[in-house]
């Protein structure tokens, strides 16, 4: 048996912490988990040994949940790092949203904290597995997390930012604005919308949307002029955003959280990220296009016969590198494997975007064949009919516009 | 041949006296002609620019006391400046008389000159009638000479004399009327033209003049002292002429000041009926005697429709929304008025006394606060919506702790229980086994009696339950707080949001409102998109609406334990996110369906509604999300209200 997990949980309230212990006495196996009270003593905690796992509260008296995970980002980068809040403002969800992997709201049943645990572990063995770090040493040009995203998610995370500043921000890029104007005005926002300015555009999709667009226009840019081929560049540009509208309404239907939603869109809009990377980088994806269009089929299945690893893994991984939440970058790791994720249930990220990814391929132009396995394999396989009946029509009416 | 006063070329008058001309009186002689002449003409302008007949008469008359006054005295003024070598007296008869023809001559003379066009023919003849008038004062004026001489004219020079006259003051006229445009040249030189003509003729006649010494002595008449005359005379004209200046200048002072209290009347009426105040004078007893437009049009009414009613009636006090008698004292400040369709509206009152006509009279602005008090109202609300979201934030975080430690442990307890039981089971087994060895049989009594006082069998039943239900009541906290931490959304600004979440969450809010009296059924559109608002204030609307139909379906007379419907439905209609709020209420009587959206109207009891709530929720959909809110009743089977948002499509109305 492999080393137990270690998991030190921080929080200033002391019989959070018994409650947390006395609940978890089920793992004791398992995990070895501490209990701190407060960021001084999680230091503490973390130079004394290491620690797989932080999950601390945000709001503490001294040292503040998201300064405590920024340390501990800096000390061991491996280390996944959960918030457990009871602020469950949105802002403190974007705040987090620079050193915590996840974000998670008191009161939290230990299941779900559990599930959260132990994918957040299963991802970073996938992420850190030896074929894709063969493939990923290979890869010289990783593209940076657009400038921009980074200052607005600084932004969002100011109490006093308004609309007019978030707008002010992205205006300063006009190529960028441009873009996300196009973005905005895309048949995939629904019927008929009319965003002629930024500021127009925060107000009628929402900061998140609009700092979404930003994240997919500047990851896109990065390809532009490199040795993926343009019609690839747009097939795949395409066929995101079909797919996020497709998530965006599957999303809706069920009523997701918040948090959900928000991942499975963004996931939706970037999932195919890595073909880019992959098509950038690496010479010999060329014969993986190539035996695609020959033998057809889904292209991750001929990734994983010519590379050892697919786009989704590599996606993934410049997706994580790049701090996005887990919930993004599992969902899509995922997107053609939701079978393979542990613990699935329900709708979560990972099947909206799986199923999105294939509803796209299904109604719509798309570059490659859908894997036709997908919709048996997502969790929530008997809610598929419904999403197909309601993404058809929206799709193929997007395809008109 | 002998002639009046004529003498004969042939004839000898014998030895003749000739007088001799002071130069200083004769220059005065010729300043106060032209003088005159200058008042007279300024008196003609008025004349012209006088619209009243009377007024026209009136300065005619002055113009003619002026310049006949001064005709006259230009005559007795020269005859001063003319000394004889003898004593000279003058006879008041004739000197009065003299006075005759120089006004008659003037008042000809200037009456034409008054008309228009001035035409050649009538300058002509105007001219005429000035050297007519000139002349025969002149010679009249003579005959008042009284001295110890006989006086003769030589005929020639005498006729020379009229001509004079005739030609300078047809050449005064022409200069005036026709030849120079420039008004006040023309005016200097047409009057200093005149006071040659007029001393001319003077100068003139006087070289016709003979004196011959005679004989007899000068009859005994009465005679004046030449000194006194010459004051007076001149004091005459000098007066008269002062008069016309100052009456002239007071003349145009007055007509300007009456153009310019014409023109304020003008303007003071188009300000009073365009200003957006409304304003009543009210006279001593209380009654109105005049409105202005916007008056009217506040209190909803034709004009002049209020004119003789008391004031005070139009009014109530603005305390709240009972409203309380003015007890017949205008007051300034805050006040409702009375509208004749019933509404009541804000209005802030000034007020102004002032005295005039004889009585006291009060003026009264009203000031219409309407928009000012629904924008105060709604800025209120809004800070008071941002005061609960950030308080409720604080609230949940406070609360979510608890819940989270309260869980775990309840969860702890479930899990320890169980395995405790597991604990347990063989234990009993234990015991029954251990029941048939006689050694341990006391003991096995001792722990079947703690068992039974313990009541075990309930407690194994009964503990999972406690539990199990113990975690239900905190899931339903958690679940109570998370509503109303998203109903009470902190944001200030639109933002785009699921409505459907946000709705679920309002209706669990307000649960205690609707759970006594209606079933809630909520008919929620998937295909909704995020809708962009203020979501604490549409959150607000949803709530009073929902709360409106609680109590329209509380007012309903049920059988005990029976209950009414609610729903709440929204959906997607083109451009638009729609919320209906329905109820199976009392339905709103025909009489108030116009006023429900009016600011403090409500026909709830004391203490149960404010009258602000659908009047806000107008405010906030109308106003501030540019979308509508109406509702189809039916009395007796219920009320919808419907609200649209737009979905981006209409320009934002508040920015």
């Amino acid at each position: 048996m492999t080393s137990p997990t270690r998991v030190l949980f921080v929080d200033d309230e002391p019989r959070i912490l018994d409650g947390l212990r006395r609940m978890l006495r089920d793992h004791r196996d398992t995990w070895d988990m501490v209990f701190v009270a407060g960021g001084d003593a999680a230091l503490a905690a973390l130079d004394d040994q290491p620690f797989d796992v932080v999950v601390s509260d945000m709001k503490m008296p001294g040292m503040s949940g998201v300064e405590l995970l920024d340390l501990v980002r800096r000390r061991s980068p491996r280390t996944i790092r959960l918030v457990l809040s009871g602020h469950s403002d949105r802002e403190a969800t974007v705040r987090a949203a620079g050193p915590a992997h996840q974000y998670l709201a008191k009161p939290c049943e230990p299941q779900v904290l559990r599930k959260a645990i132990r994918r957040a572990l299963a991802l970073r063995r996938l992420l850190a597995s030896d074929q894709l770090m063969a493939t990923i040493s290979r890869i010289e040009h990783l593209p940076a997390l657009p400038h921009l995203y980074r200052k607005l998610v600084a932004e969002l995370g100011n109490p006093k930012s308004s609309m007019a500043e978030v707008a002010r921000i992205i205006g300063e890029d006009v190529a960028m604005a441009a873009e996300v104007l196009k973005l905005s005005n895309s048949a995939f926002f629904g019927p008929a919308n009319d965003v002629s300015s930024i500021e127009r555009a925060v107000q009628l999709l929402g900061f998140e949307t609009v700092t979404m667009l930003v994240l997919r226009a500047g990851a896109f840019k990065a390809f532009v002029g490199t040795s993926v081929p343009a019609s690839l560049l747009v097939a795949i540009g395409d066929h995101s955003i079909r797919s996020t509208r497709a998530a965006r309404i599957i999303a809706r239907m069920e009523g997701v959280d918040r948090t959900v939603a928000d991942d499975a869109v963004t996931a939706a809009l970037l999932h195919e990220v890595g073909i880019l990377v992959l098509a950038a980088n690496l010479p010999e994806y060329r014969s993986v296009l190539d035996q695609q269009e020959r033998e057809g089929g889904p292209i991750g299945r001929h990734e994983r016969d010519l590379l050892g690893t697919t786009h989704a893994e590599v996606g993934a991984y410049l997706l994580g590198l790049w701090g996005l939440p887990d919930g993004l970058v599992e969902a899509v790791a995922h997107h053609e494997t939701p079978a393979a994720v542990e613990d699935a249930d329900g709708v979560d990220a990972v099947s909206i975007v799986a199923a999105a990814g294939a509803l796209a391929h299904l109604y719509g132009p798309g570059p490659f064949e859908p894997e036709p396995a997908v919709r048996f394999e997502i969790a929530a396989r008997e809610r598929w009919p419904d999403w197909e009946a309601a993404c058809q029509s929206e799709l193929t009416l997007g395809a008109t516009r | 041949m002998q002639i009046w006063r004529f003498t004969d070329s042939s004839h000898s008058i014998g030895h003749s006296v000739v007088g001799h001309f002071d130069p200083p009186l004769v220059v005065t002689s010729v300043l106060v002609a032209a003088l005159a002449a200058f008042a007279a003409l300024a008196v003609i302008d008025r004349i012209e620019s006088t619209g009243s007949r009377t007024g026209q008469a009136g300065w005619l008359g002055l113009g003619t006391v002026v310049l006949g006054g001064g005709v006259w005295g230009m005559h007795f003024t020269g005859m001063l400046a003319y000394s004889l070598p003898f004593r000279a007296g003058f006879s008041v008869g004739w000197t009065l008389l003299s006075l005759v023809p120089a006004l008659v001559g003037s008042a000809l003379s200037l009456y034409l000159m008054s008309r228009r066009p001035t035409g050649t023919g009538r300058i002509q003849l105007a001219a005429v009638f000035l050297a007519a008038g000139v002349g025969a004062m002149h010679y009249t004026g003579m005959e008042a000479i009284r001295v110890a001489a006989r006086l003769w004219y030589d005929p020639g020079t005498f006729l020379l004399s009229l001509v004079v006259a005739l030609v300078l003051a047809s050449l005064a006229l022409q200069v005036r009327f026709r030849l120079l445009r420039h008004r006040f040249a023309s005016w200097v030189a047409g009057a200093a033209l005149i006071g040659v003509a007029v001393s001319g003729m003077h100068y003139v006649a006087m070289a016709a003049v003979r004196f011959v010494p005679a004989a007899e002595p000068a009859e005994a008449q009465p005679w004046l002292p030449q000194s006194l005359l010459a004051g007076l005379i001149a004091g005459t004209g000098v007066l008269a002429v002062v008069v016309t200046m100052v009456a002239t200048v007071a003349d145009r002072r007055i007509r300007e000041a009456r153009r310019m209290a014409a023109e304020h009347d003008h303007r003071h009426r188009e300000v009073l009926s365009s200003m957006g105040e409304g304003l009543l004078t009210i006279a001593a007893d209380g009654r109105i005697e005049s409105t202005n437009e916007a008056a009217d049009r506040l209190f909803g009414v034709a004009g002049g429709t209020l004119v003789g009613t008391l004031a005070t009636g139009l009014f109530s006090a603005d305390s709240g929304p009972t409203g309380e008698p003015t007890n017949g004292v205008l007051r300034p400040g805050p006040a409702l008025a009375r509208r004749a369709d019933g509404r009541a509206v804000p209005v802030e009152l000034f007020l102004h006394r002032f005295e005039g006509r004889g009585q006291i009279r009060t003026e009264v602005l009203i000031h219409d606060v309407t928009a000012r008090r629904a924008l105060e109202l709604q800025l209120s609300q809004a800070q008071k919506l941002e005061a609960i979201g950030q308080l409720s934030a604080g609230i949940a975080h406070e609360i979510n702790t608890p819940i989270q430690y309260v869980g775990d442990n309840t969860r702890f307890l479930q899990d320890a229980f169980r395995d405790l039981g597991q604990v347990i089971e063989p234990l009993v087994a234990l015991k029954e086994a251990a029941r048939a060895h006689p050694d341990l049989a006391p003991a096995c009594a001792r722990a079947d009696q703690a068992a039974a006082r313990a009541d075990a069998a309930m407690l194994l039943t009964e503990v999972p339950l406690a539990l199990e239900q113990t975690l239900d009541g905190v899931e339903r906290v958690a679940r109570i707080v998370r509503a109303m931490k998203d109903f009470s959304h902190p944001a200030t600004e639109k933002t785009p949001i699921d409505l459907n979440r946000a709705i679920a969450s309002t209706v669990t809010v307000a649960t205690n409102e609707w759970k006594y009296v209606a079933d809630l059924i909520t008919d929620f559109d998937p295909a909704l998109p995020p809708v962009p608002c203020v979501p604490g204030e549409i959150n607000q609307v949803v709530l009073n609406l929902i709360v409106n139909a609680a109590h329209a379906i509380g007012d309903v007379d049920r059988p005990p334990g029976a209950k009414g419907t609610i729903r709440v439905a929204t959906r997607l209609e083109s451009a638009h996110a729609v919320i209906a709020v329905s109820d199976t209420g009392t339905g709103i009587p025909a009489e108030i369906r116009t006023r429900v959206f009016d600011p403090f109207f409500t026909t709830k009891e004391v203490g149960k509604g404010s009258g602000q709530g659908l009047s806000l929720a107008h405010g906030v959909v109308v106003r501030k999300h540019g979308g509508a809110i109406s509702f189809d009743t039916e009395t007796g089977r219920g009320t919808t209200f419907v609200v649209r948002l737009p979905l981006g499509h209409q320009p934002d109305s508040t920015r």
